[in-house]
């Protein structure tokens, strides 16, 4: 009976630890700054770029864009060696999976990987979901000239399911949103200030424009009724706005690897920098259509360019985008006369229009009167920018006054050319 | 009667209510780059120039005064977000406007006329009975160009828009790391509450290393609020109650991902980043 207790005991223990063992993934990868990608200008050429980047370490590298993809199950633990052949120093940050101060990649801390070193990342990956990686040495400058990635972590069971026990999918896609400024990468020696980032190059998975379509896994397909997970993920510095089609309802299940209390479904998702979303997109029509995805100015969200994600329909083929500038809130005047109105009028000397601007109030109307006092041009007004038609006045100085509807008025003198 | 009068004058004292008066100063200073020395205003509380304007923080009920004096030399405004305003303060005047905050709250302050917040007039009012450690970070970026435009009379795009420097409470990094108000310090398990606003131009996007925080209240994005997010936007005007609860010690920045932000006239590090230290 002893000895029945004591197998059984040996059997438990095993049992325990195999139970507790948590399954271990390791990557091996190579930090580079000498790689080449093809991108297209806004003027349909192919340019080829210099970038840096993340490559699998396997003897032969080959440096694309984004780097590799690290996957992992929800519980497992993830070991990823950089090895850092290149001349400086590199990091890689694990954005979004909350690891500790050790293997943060922030060379404030911990200092960075210095050149023919390396270093293991070791992290336990908690929550299924969607999480980026990238470089954090000089890190407005490294991470646009190509170091970064993806990390996706499935559910514990690597199912196909959004996360332990959430809704299940027929196929998946990743897309990993980017920018790119082209003088940048093509000579990082002579930058300047980082303040000059001005991107050209708006990138899907690290191609723009038509490549995108040439990549057959970027284009999602399915039939009435399937659930297409797009796991959605911005590393830029500008802000993205995906727009669906009618072809598809879009929900939206988990944000930043944390599900979501209350699912919703959109039309519209806006994308900021840095955080990720899963959207289970259901097919409601086989048609071809395409999800546009927008670049952004993080300054009043001013449109600067476009991709798209084409939905059943391998020949799609990219469509310029037509967007009416609709901002005209575009001149601010600065508060001049103390005591008095902020106006600006424009130009002087004039030809065919003036321009009105007021900081504060709004007009309500003008009068202009020509040096003897004749008034020659009268018009109602009611906003803080306005234009008059001064086109059939005769050549030279004229008064204008301004009623401001604080019942205040204003005298400018202005020269008719 | 005089039961009920006995019980009303018991229970006020109780909860904090209480009459307050904050003098706010409208001054001008600069704030310096490696390259150039940019003209700046702020709302100072000791009528002495700090490039942080100052946060205020006051309890559930509490019925405040404020004592606005332009100090500059153009005619400027005052106004609390969600609750009063005041329209027009004449150079060299001061005029008073009293607010009860009934609810708790994060709310930008500022000077509304114009573009008068890209001089730098933003703050921070904290409406808070919280009992825990709370931080504060007023996210700003300014442009030499439009500062000196707007302070000048001169014109300015209001299209274009590239701004030198980026702040939080009026510093750029390393200088916010000795910001006690922004610094955020706890230990393992601490429940802490974050406040932050966008007195700038343009979106910001800050990105915690370490730790999810939860979002509890966010005035432009509603749909955010009980998200457990490690980066999300905050738009120009908004502000938000935030909770961390640390579940290991370590240092961890939070930034802003646009990266552009990380830098201070250019140089990197710099700008809209500051440091976590959480203890054991």
């Amino acid at each position: 009976m002893s000895r029945i207790k004591y197998i059984f005991g040996i059997v438990l223990l095993l049992t325990m630890l195999v139970s507790n063992a948590q399954p271990l993934r390791q990557y091996s990868v190579v930090s580079l700054m000498n790689g080449q990608s093809q991108f297209i200008s806004d003027s349909g050429t192919v340019m080829t770029l210099p970038i840096w980047g993340y490559a699998i370490n396997e003897g032969i590298t080959t440096l694309r864009l984004p780097g590799p993809t690290f996957y992992a199950n929800q519980g497992d633990s993830v070991h990823i060696t950089m090895a850092n052949p290149s001349m400086e120093g590199h990091t890689i940050h694990l954005h979004g999976l909350d690891v500790d101060e050790a293997n943060d990649g922030v060379p404030h801390h911990t200092g960075f990987i210095q050149q023919n070193e390396s270093f293991t990342y070791r992290f336990k990956a908690t929550h299924a979901g969607n999480y980026l990686y990238h470089c954090h040495v000089t890190t407005t400058m490294h991470l646009t000239l190509g170091m970064y990635g993806m990390v996706i972590v499935y559910p514990s069971d690597s199912s196909n399911r959004i996360y332990d026990g959430g809704p299940t999918y027929d196929k998946q896609y990743e897309y990993l949103l980017s920018e790119m400024d082209s003088r940048w990468n093509t000579d990082y020696t002579s930058i300047g200030s980082f303040l000059t980032f001005d991107p050209d190059l708006f990138l899907l998975n690290g191609k723009n424009r038509s490549l995108v379509y040439n990549d057959p896994n970027m284009i999602m397909q399915g039939s009435i009724g399937d659930q297409l997970l797009m796991r959605t993920l911005n590393v830029g510095y500008r802000v993205n706005r995906l727009i669906f089609p009618n072809e598809i309802k879009a929900q939206v299940y988990t944000s930043d690897g944390r599900v979501l209390s209350e699912p919703f479904v959109t039309d519209t998702l806006i994308v900021y920098p840095g955080e990720r979303f899963s959207i289970l997109a259901e097919v409601l029509d086989e048609s071809p259509s395409y999800v546009s995805v927008d670049y952004l100015d993080p300054y009043r969200l001013k449109f600067l360019g476009r991709d798209y994600i084409p939905i059943n329909d391998s020949s799609f083929t990219y469509i310029e985008p037509q967007i009416e500038d609709t901002d005209t809130d575009t001149i601010g005047v600065g508060t001049e006369q103390v005591n008095t109105f902020p106006i600006v009028i424009y130009p002087n000397p004039a030809n065919e229009e003036l321009h009105l601007v007021s900081g504060l109030y709004d007009f309500l109307g003008c009068r202009i009167s020509d040096l003897q006092g004749r008034s020659v041009y009268s018009k109602k007004l009611g906003e803080r920018q306005e234009v008059i038609d001064i086109s059939d006045l005769k050549p030279g100085s004229y008064f204008l006054l301004l009623e401001m509807d604080n019942g205040g008025f204003l005298h400018k003198k202005f020269l008719k050319q | 009667m005089t039961r009920l009068f006995l019980i009303l004058f018991t229970i006020i004292p109780a909860f904090g209510l209480a009459q307050k008066s904050v003098d706010l100063y409208m001054i001008e200073g600069v704030i310096h780059t490696a390259s150039s020395t940019i003209p700046y205003f702020t709302f100072s509380e000791t009528g002495a120039f700090d490039s942080s304007n100052v946060i205020l923080r006051f309890n559930v009920g509490d019925e405040v005064t404020f004592n606005v004096k332009n100090e500059t030399d153009f005619t400027c405004g005052f106004e609390v977000k969600e609750h009063e305003t005041i329209d027009r303060i004449a150079m060299g005047e001061t005029k008073s406007v009293t607010i009860t905050f009934s609810q708790e709250g994060t709310f930008l302050y500022q000077d509304p006329i114009n573009d008068h917040r890209a001089l730098g007039l933003g703050g921070m009012v904290v409406i808070s009975n919280f009992n825990g450690a709370e931080y504060f970070g007023v996210f700003t970026e300014h442009n030499e160009e439009w500062v000196a435009a707007i302070a000048d009379g001169g014109v300015y795009n209001k299209k274009t828009y590239g701004p030198d420097v980026f702040t939080i409470n009026g510093k750029g990094f390393p200088r916010t790391m000795a910001d006690s108000l922004a610094m955020i310090m706890g230990h393992v398990g601490d429940t802490i509450r974050i406040h932050i606003t966008n007195a700038g131009q343009m979106y910001h996007f800050p990105h915690f290393h370490g730790y999810h925080v939860k979002i509890l209240s966010a005035s432009h994005h509603s749909n955010y609020e009980g998200w457990m997010k490690d980066s999300f936007g905050i738009a120009p005007e908004e502000s938000m109650i935030l909770e961390l609860v640390p579940d290991k010690p370590g240092r961890f920045p939070m930034h802003n991902h646009n990266l552009v932000t990380t830098t201070f006239g250019g140089n990197y590090p710099g700008g809209m980043m500051m440091h976590m230290h959480i203890h054991e």
